[in-house]
């Protein structure tokens, strides 16, 4: 044993070294958030819960043509088409389930979507007591589209998918069947 | 033969043929929208192009025909540009909703669009605008997606020959659609929605239900008519979504009738039977196989004690061959009982019997190929359109594109009179005189006293028979090379029918025809496998193989293959079934899929009759007026959830398939009588379907599994694929294929489906020897008052009473009408829609009228599907079996019409 | 416009004007400018009769009835203003006659007065350019009309027809 290793094991020099980072940050700025109390600004193209839109007059933008269960490498999706009940020139899903259980949030679903009827809120922290809990029915992931309205036009536009927002207007890449006006 | 050279493939061809053609030979694809193997070219959507190394011209290839030395190239810088720049064109108006047309998936333009990568057009004009054509019950026009291949137009007017939908207007504005506006009316096959290549023909059913990708497919053949068309159901989760044919795919080669292809939807309903019911204190409850199979096998065996002959099996003939040859054994083994009989005594057995006894078969001479290829087709007291729509298609083209002289012999109107060289409009029921009269005249060939001819004459006169048209048929088919009669439901319901098919019969022996390729007879049985459940013996007469059933020898056979002694007694159809009901002699019944209340006048006893039994046991799919009140209601399985075998009218042997699972509990026929046997302590031991069937095969090789597919089509082209064989789980492959020349073009051999001319004609001779030749018989008229003829006579749109549980086919047909000639509608001042009331001796009825000029003024039709209690109780009540075959005399009576108001 | 009037068919006329053209099929347009003549228009009871009696499917017949722009399906009024609209009438003021026409009888272009006596109908050209503007009135060509001109023909001929029913 050195005289330099028994001086390290007398004074402790060892361990101020160590500490020497965590005295650092006594005096550094926190970057701990106080989760539930205090939030962090997610960016525009943060992938959290998918959502259903509306056109303006309320009608809902999904037009049932199951193109988001097509691409879904997860297989979370499920829509069954039909005719609308009201107009019957317009397929519309009669059902449509997502089942974020098995949702990886790749966003796929939301690039398929033909009439920018799906997009991707800042939601995150939608937990539930049963798996039934997280299966969401259509009814619902609207109702989340209505309250998370702007987090999903930002993410569209964030993600280059917002000048499709025309669509089923006479100029729009796809051509539908009119919007009704109700 | 001319040499072509395409992409430096060298094939020898035919110089009749147009490029395309020869580059399917080569087996090289060229894309089209246009082009139809079944139909004449039209040259319209320009996709098909290709280069002329030599000239460097770009040609339509659908339409230019190949010239000895011409050097093709199919693919080439040139033509990828021009084919771009077709389909940006064609995109100029088309809407790009692919995510809501029923076509995305699956669609040629979406493909081809995306092949030479012309999703977008660089043409700008405005896009087509035009409001969907909802007003049919089944198809809807979207004339905006339309990219006027003009294909549809096109198969009904070649194939279909039904001209319901044209063009319409000029230019950019052309679309497609029924004229003058109105509803869509015509045949409702659908063959336009199946070569639509764009999502322009959608139809109701299933609009918007289904992405073409979620669908599994299965072929199989289609169990309404005996036409045994190749379908294809396509399922989603269990569910059958829909039906669709492939060109070129199976005798029927592409095209299904309305029943096949939208009459799916009734197997799936909620008023099916899903469970076994017993009766329990005069009600059906719901039971379970376990709890009820015991108590109807006790049952059967204490009645099984008594004696032979003491329980009695009715069959339908929509069943599978293999349901009935379990059936008829289960019967003789195990019951012990020859009272079996099927669904076709009350028609087709009228024809069936003489014809095996003539010809020792029940398998035609003639298929519809021969029909193609015959001079002279006559058509006698058959609607071949409606009975078995595709053999209607046959008869219509040979007419049509193969100039065949076509003569039909008839009281009504078919559809196949406008295309007759001579439609003989005789009075109701005049077919058979007229048969009679023919068959006596070729078979004397000159030497006829003058006294026959005016009793000719003046039968001629009475039955309002054209002379001058009887003397071309006669002349026409004595000196024909090739030709077919062809004969249907309405001439095996005559009141003395067996004089009738036996006049065909001395007809088509004593012109020849027997031993002569090509010519004979073509009966068109009533359901999907009469021919099959006949040949297993289903019925008292024979047992498989049509061998007589109560001949010694024939019974020794059997009992040597089946191991076990017959202690059947001498049996008997459903006459002698119901009158041993009637006298105690009989105790128990069980149908399958057969309800003979229905058949019958309600005062002709026979529900009093059947309430004497102890015992009924209906296996049915849905309730009905035998359901109600029998003991034991068992759940069938229906011809969408089963597997086996059918035989077409053409005697070709075809596969069902299973395409979705057993519906709730039920099970197919066999399966629910061998597990009957096995609760009964005698088990029959059958396994499956598939083994069932190889025993027949092991005894009855002939019927070993055969089809066709259409000979015309030589597959590669586009989005059409040849079909390859199937071979089925027994390992019976469908035929092979034969490679010839070049070895690209294949063809399908396949077991002779055809009767062996060789065994007809020795058989033949020796009926014909103890054939007595009498003048024609004194024709039993219909007795009655009125002055109108009444007849039940099969829909297009409904196959059986089954079909009118379909809601997709009550929505095309929901109601039975009262058809009238339009002129004696007129005089009578009876409008369309309006009520009127018909009379006869034995009741009232009143019906809706339709004036329709293909009825003639002597007679009054209605659809045998809606002859509900209230029609059959204008027929004479009691029980005739006079027809000298045990059928039931029950389909014309003559009636008397009064107007009344609508209301 | 004028709530359409259709007429009743009969089926021997028809046949008469089938007739002369020995019921063949390839006269059909003939046929059909025949019936036109007679009733002003092709009725579709009338076409659907043609059909029968040539062996042309209605589908076909229709077709060939919307493609000629020649045949009217509907009624049409007694005078059939034939405004021309072409080049050298367009320079000269055609616009302001169809304008007027508009105005005065209260229809649009291809539309019937109530009283089924004027239909507007702007054709092309009528090959007299040097009359520009000029219009066709049942085979009479009025040539260098104004606005003004135009009305008074009109009137014309409403006066005829009524003076023509007094006489009857």
């Amino acid at each position: 044993m050195t005289f330099k290793s028994l001086m390290n094991s007398i004074l402790f020099t060892e361990i101020a070294q160590g500490l020497k980072v965590t005295f650092r940050h006594f005096f550094k700025k926190k970057l701990t958030v106080q989760y539930p109390h205090e939030k962090l600004t997610l960016a525009d193209g943060y992938r959290g819960f998918i959502v259903h839109r509306r056109y303006d007059n309320g009608q809902e933008r999904c037009v049932g043509c199951d193109l988001c269960e097509a691409i879904c490498p997860a297989k979370a999706i499920r829509v069954v088409g039909d005719i609308h009940p009201e107009f019957p020139e317009r397929r519309y899903a009669k059902e449509y389930t997502l089942d974020f259980t098995r949702c990886i949030f790749c966003g796929f679903c939301v690039v398929a979507c033909p009439v920018n009827a799906l997009s991707m809120t800042k939601e995150f922290a939608h937990s539930s007591f049963t798996r039934e809990g997280l299966i969401y029915p259509k009814d619902k992931l609207l109702a989340l589209g209505d309250r998370c309205e702007d987090e999903s036009i930002a993410y569209l536009k964030v993600r280059n998918m917002w000048d499709a927002e025309d669509s089923g207007k006479e100029e729009g890449r796809y051509h539908f069947p009119p919007i009704p006006t109700t | 033969m001319a040499k072509v050279t395409i992409n430096g493939i060298e094939v020898d061809v035919d110089p009749s043929m147009t490029i395309l053609k020869a580059a399917e030979k080569a087996g090289i694809p060229v894309p089209t929208f246009c082009y139809h193997p079944r139909m004449d070219p039209a040259g319209s959507c320009r996709i098909c192009a290709v280069e002329l190394e030599d000239s460097k011209k770009v040609v339509m290839s659908c339409v230019t025909p190949v010239a000895d030395g011409m050097r093709v190239l199919t693919e080439s810088p040139k033509i990828h540009e021009a084919r771009k720049t077709n389909l940006e064109l064609l995109l100029l108006h088309h809407p790009l909703d692919c995510p809501v047309c029923d076509c995305g998936g699956e669609c040629p333009l979406q493909n081809m669009s995306f092949a030479y990568g012309a999703t977008e057009s660089r043409f700008e004009s405005h896009r087509n605008d035009e409001p969907e054509d909802m007003k049919s019950d089944v198809l809807v026009f979207n004339a905006n997606r339309c990219i006027l291949c003009g294909k549809c137009v096109r198969i009904c007017d070649e194939v279909q020959d039904v001209h319901a939908i044209g063009f319409i207007n000029r230019g950019f504005d052309t679309i497609i659609g029924p004229p003058l506006g109105k509803k869509l009316d015509c045949e409702f096959c659908g063959d336009c929605l199946e070569v639509c290549p764009t999502g322009a023909i959608t139809d109701h059913f299933v609009r918007y239900k289904y992405r073409p990708w979620q669908l599994e497919k299965q072929q199989t053949t289609c169990s309404y008519c005996p036409s045994g068309c190749q379908m294809f159901v396509e399922t989603e989760n269990e569910a059958i979504v829909r039906v669709t044919s492939q060109e070129g795919v199976g005798p029927n080669e592409g095209s299904i009738c309305v029943v096949g292809r939208f009459g799916f939807n009734h197997v799936q309903i909620p008023e099916r039977f899903d469970t076994p019911y017993m009766r329990s204190l005069h009600r059906l409850v719901p039971s379970s196989w376990e709890e009820v199979l015991p108590e109807i096998a006790s049952g059967l065996n204490a009645i099984r004690k008594k004696g032979v002959d003491r329980i009695a099996g009715l069959i339908s003939t929509r069943v599978p061959m293999e349901d009935a040859y379990v059936f008829q054994s289960f019967f003789r083994k195990i019951l012990h009982s020859n009272m079996i009989d099927t669904g076709a005594r009350y028609s087709f057995m009228n024809a069936a019997l003489p014809i095996v006894a003539a010809t020792g078969t029940l398998r035609p001479l003639v298929d519809h190929e021969d029909i193609l290829k015959a001079k002279v087709i006559l058509v006698v007291g058959a609607d071949p359109v409606s009975e078995s729509n595709i053999t209607g298609l046959f008869v219509k083209r040979a007419a049509r594109k193969e100039r065949s002289r076509l003569y039909v012999v008839d009281s009504e109107a078919i559809s196949l009179s406008s295309r007759a060289k001579d439609h003989i409009r005789v009075l109701p029921g005049g077919e058979q005189i007229f048969l009679e009269v023919l068959s006596e005249e070729i078979r004397q060939s000159g030497n006829l006293g003058a006294e026959w001819i005016s009793r000719k004459e003046e039968l001629f006169k009475n039955w309002n028979v054209d002379p001058s048209a009887y003397q071309r048929l006669l002349a026409d088919l004595r000196s024909c090379e090739t030709g077919i009669i062809v004969a249907g439901r309405k001439l095996f319901q005559l009141e003395t029918p067996v004089a009738g098919v036996e006049s065909l019969l001395k007809i088509t022996g004593d012109l020849g025809w027997i031993d002569r390729p090509g010519c004979g007879l073509f009966v068109l049985p009533e359901a999907s496998n009469d021919l099959g459940v006949l040949m297993m013996g289903a019925s008292h007469e024979w047992l498989p193989g049509l061998m007589d059933s109560r001949d010694p020898a024939s019974r020794g056979r059997w009992e040597e293959t089946w191991g076990s002694r017959l202690a059947y007694g001498p049996g008997g159809g459903l006459e002698e079934i119901l009158k041993g009901i009637d006298e105690g002699k009989i105790n128990a019944l069980i149908s399958l899929g057969e309800n003979p209340i229905g058949h019958f006048p309600p005062g002709s006893r026979v529900r009093e009759i059947l309430s004497k039994l102890d015992m009924i046991v209906s296996i049915d799919m849905f309730q009905n007026e035998l359901s109600d009140m029998a003991h034991f209601v068992l759940p069938a399985s229906s011809a969408y959830e089963r597997s086996g075998h059918l035989v077409s009218a053409e005697g070709f042997v075809q596969a069902i398939k299973p395409t979705m699972a057993y519906w709730g509990e039920s099970l197919p026929d066999w399966q629910i009588l061998d597990r009957l046997s096995h609760a009964m302590g005698s088990p029959m031991g059958v396994d499956s379907a598939e083994s069932v069937m190889s025993e027949i095969l092991r005894f009855l090789p002939d019927l070993a599994p055969s089809s066709r597919n259409g000979s015309h089509f030589v597959g590669g082209t586009g989005e059409i694929r040849l079909a390859t064989p199937v071979a089925s789980a027994d390992g019976c492959a469908y035929g092979e294929m034969v490679h010839e020349g070049n070895g690209l073009s294949t063809k399908f051999v396949s077991p002779a489906h055809k009767a062996n001319r060789e065994s007809v004609s020795s058989r033949y001779a020796q009926w014909r020897e103890g054939i007595k030749e009498e003048p024609a018989s004194p024709y039993r008229s219909i007795a009655g008052e009125g002055e109108f003829v009444l007849e039940l006579t099969k829909s297009l749109f409904h196959s059986g009473k089954m079909t009118l549980m379909d809601s997709n086919l009550k929505k095309i047909q929901p109601e039975g009408k009262l058809r009238i000639n339009r002129q004696t509608a007129r005089k009578r001042k009876i409008k369309k829609g309006e009520r009127v009331s018909l009379r006869t001796a034995y009741g009232v009825c009143s019906f809706i009228v339709e004036p329709s000029p293909a009825v003639s003024e002597f007679e009054l039709t209605f659809p045998v599907h809606f002859a509900n209690a209230e029609v059959l109780a204008l027929f004479a009540p009691g029980l005739d079996f006079s027809s000298g075959t045990g059928a039931p005399v029950t389909h014309r009576i003559r009636v008397s019409l009064d107007s009344q108001n609508a209301n | 416009m004028a709530e359409t009037k259709h007429v009743e068919v009969d089926l021997e006329d028809i046949e008469k004007i089938c007739e002369e053209f020995e019921n063949r099929e390839g006269a059909v347009v003939q046929v059909l400018q025949k019936v036109q003549e007679k009733y002003g228009y092709v009725p579709g009871e009338a076409l659907e009769l043609v059909g029968e009696v040539l062996e042309i499917p209605k589908s076909k017949m229709y077709g060939v009835l919307t493609f000629y722009s020649q045949f009217y399906q509907e009624p049409r009024g007694k005078f059939i203003l034939k405004v021309c609209v072409g080049t050298a009438c367009h320079v000269r003021g055609a616009g302001l006659l169809v304008d007027k026409v508009r105005e005065e009888l209260h229809i649009e272009p291809g539309e019937n007065t109530e009283d089924m006596l004027f239909t507007l109908e702007p054709v092309a050209c009528l090959g007299s350019c040097a009359l520009a503007p000029m219009a066709m009135v049942s085979g009479t060509a009025y040539g260098k009309l104004s606005a003004d001109k135009m009305v008074s023909l009109i009137r014309q001929l409403e006066e005829e027809t009524v003076h023509e029913e007094e006489t009857v």
